[in-house]
């Protein structure tokens, strides 16, 4: 693999909350691993094309600000607390029990605040890792993700043979995804419209 | 005639010489023991299952063989309505079907069975609990009244088997006679309906009218998040909701237009209103009693005031609040994820309404 556990990582670390959001929802996207993958850039699409339009100067903020407004105004003297008793939990929780839904939901619950825990990023990161390098969470025991294996495996062979490419494995497909997740567009000039807080336990 | 084909006749011979009403209360009582010994068993809900002793799993065993046997003889069409959903209600809670095809293929053919014997008589079917709802209907004390709608509607929702025809029929009783269902009645009955995705509008208005400040106290927390569930799982909303969940642009263009018009048919339409209502009573009584709720009901209520788009920061604020002072560490990785999910995505909402 190109890029190794801990570099992934410190990238990751290094992003601003909302970059997390997009990276770690196209992780959630790469580990269902269909060549549709990154589906869930959808909505992230948004993100990024409000980004490029305050780059080009036709747009002063993505709006964002306001989202930290409206949620202070609520109820921002307990938001704090709660994340990190969430936070405190996610760090000393077996991730393995969730699934990916859950960790795409948490992960995007924590960028939207701009909250940069380094310590559940860490933990997400490395399971999110691990989900996307076996590619798909098969159950050894379910007849059908097998069959669902068995089926791309053949889809695959097939393309392979009509293209007469000599061939493209699965590990080349992951290398691929995740060299297209350190190649997304980092925008590190736009952290301004993004707060994020770094808790300290 | 040898002795096995002996045995056979002698076996079918008893088994047909059950009723309805004593085979659908064999297999009532056998689940009901069966389940309350596993609630004896699982006394911490949040510990995983404790694997099966020898004797359990016979006794398992013999359970199935004997539903197995129910299933063959029982014939819906001599059925009373408390005996079809009697039997129903076994079949799912049992999770008769799961382990084998047979099984599974015998069980959806009599539900089948049951939907269209049910369909016929559905005018006999009693709520199951007392109604605190009597104000304007009484419902006739029946000693026998154990015939209870929600537990068809439960049965065939928990065993993931629609029948359109049946619960048509259901929505239509249940929209005639609200007031003669019990919380517990409603509650189920719209969750069957939300899980099944059977989507009737008026079924559900009917159940947000029962949902009232002063009714709502009787409620209880599994109840009252059953139905904010359903609700939103249903897209249950007030027109004027849901313009706010449109994409931005799209509510740029049209809000001016369509605000004006909204309020105004908001207002004509009282069922508009019934949601909102039925949502602020919920709302209130989690801010009055949050610790009467367990984990996952909480998480249920909070997950549908954000699925809904319906901003109430006091809630969340009473919430967010008690949970600082419960502790989390026995939340489920779901109950984890949709909890913090809630309080970010009615943010998001909140960011729109601004």
């Amino acid at each position: 693999m190109a890029t190794s556990t801990t570099e992934l990582i410190n990238y990751f670390c290094s992003l601003t909350a909302l970059n997390l959001r997009l990276k770690c929802a196209s992780l959630r996207s790469a580990q269902q691993v269909r060549i549709a993958g990154f589906g869930n850039s959808n909505s992230n699409s948004n993100d990024v094309e409000l980004r490029a339009q305050i780059k080009a100067g036709s747009r002063s903020s993505s709006g964002k600000l306001s989202l930290y407004e409206a949620a202070h105004l609520d109820f921002g003297d307990i938001l704090e607390p709660l994340f990190i008793m969430w936070s405190k939990k996610l760090s000393n929780e077996n991730l393995s029990l969730y699934k990916s839904q859950d960790l795409s939901n948490l992960l995007w619950s924590y960028g939207l605040f701009g909250i940069l825990h380094k310590d559940v990023f860490r933990k997400v990161s490395e399971r999110a890792l691990w989900k996307t390098r076996i590619r798909a969470t098969i159950n050894p025991f379910a007849p059908s993700s097998l069959g669902a294996v068995r089926e791309r495996g053949a889809k695959a062979h097939e393309a392979r043979e009509r293209r007469g490419e000599a061939g493209r494995t699965e590990n080349d497909r992951t290398e691929q995804i995740e060299r297209k997740l350190l190649l997304l567009p980092g925008n590190h000039e736009h952290t301004l419209v993004v707060q994020h807080a770094e808790f300290s336990e | 005639m040898s002795g096995a084909e002996r045995s056979k006749r002698a076996k079918t011979k008893l088994t047909r010489s059950f009723r309805s009403a004593q085979l659908s209360n064999t297999a009532w009582a056998l689940v009901t023991l069966r389940n309350k010994r596993i609630m004896i068993t699982i006394a911490d809900t949040n510990s995983p299952p404790p694997s099966l002793s020898e004797f359990e799993k016979a006794e398992d065993e013999n359970i199935r063989r004997a539903i197995r046997v129910v299933i063959e003889v029982f014939k819906p069409t001599d059925a009373k309505p408390q005996e079809l959903s009697n039997l129903v209600w076994a079949l799912a809670s049992s999770r008769f079907g799961e382990e084998s095809e047979s099984d599974f293929i015998a069980l959806h053919s009599l539900m089948d069975k049951v939907a269209l014997a049910a369909m016929s008589q559905l005018y006999k079917f009693q709520p199951q609990g007392e109604s605190q709802f009597n104000i304007h209907y009484s419902t006739p004390k029946n000693a026998n009244a154990g015939a209870e709608i929600n537990n068809m509607a439960w049965a065939f929702a928990r065993l993931n088997h629609p029948h359109p025809p049946l619960f048509e029929k259901i929505a239509e009783h249940f929209k005639k006679h609200v007031n003669t269902f019990s919380a517990q009645d409603i509650s189920a009955t719209v969750w069957s309906f939300a899980t099944l995705k059977f989507g009737d509008l008026g079924m559900f208005e009917s159940a947000a009218k029962m949902v009232t400040e002063k009714s709502v106290q009787n409620f209880k927390p599994q109840e009252c998040s059953n139905i904010l569930w359903s609700f939103a799982t249903m897209n249950c909303l007030p027109i004027s909701l849901k313009i706010l969940d449109r994409e931005e642009n799209e509510i740029a263009a049209k809000i001016k237009i369509s605000m004006d018009i909204l309020d105004k048919r908001d207002n004509n339409n009282n069922n508009n209103n019934v949601f909102v209502n039925a949502y602020a009573a919920i709302a209130n009584e989690l801010i009055k009693r949050p610790y009467a709720f367990k984990d996952q009901e909480l998480k249920d209520v909070l997950w549908s005031f954000s699925k809904a788009c319906f901003r109430h920061p006091t809630m969340f604020r009473a919430t967010g609040t008690h949970l600082l002072e419960r502790t989390v560490a026995s939340f489920s990785p779901q109950c984890m994820s949709n909890m913090v999910w809630a309080f970010a995505k009615v943010n998001e909402r909140s960011e729109r309404a601004l």
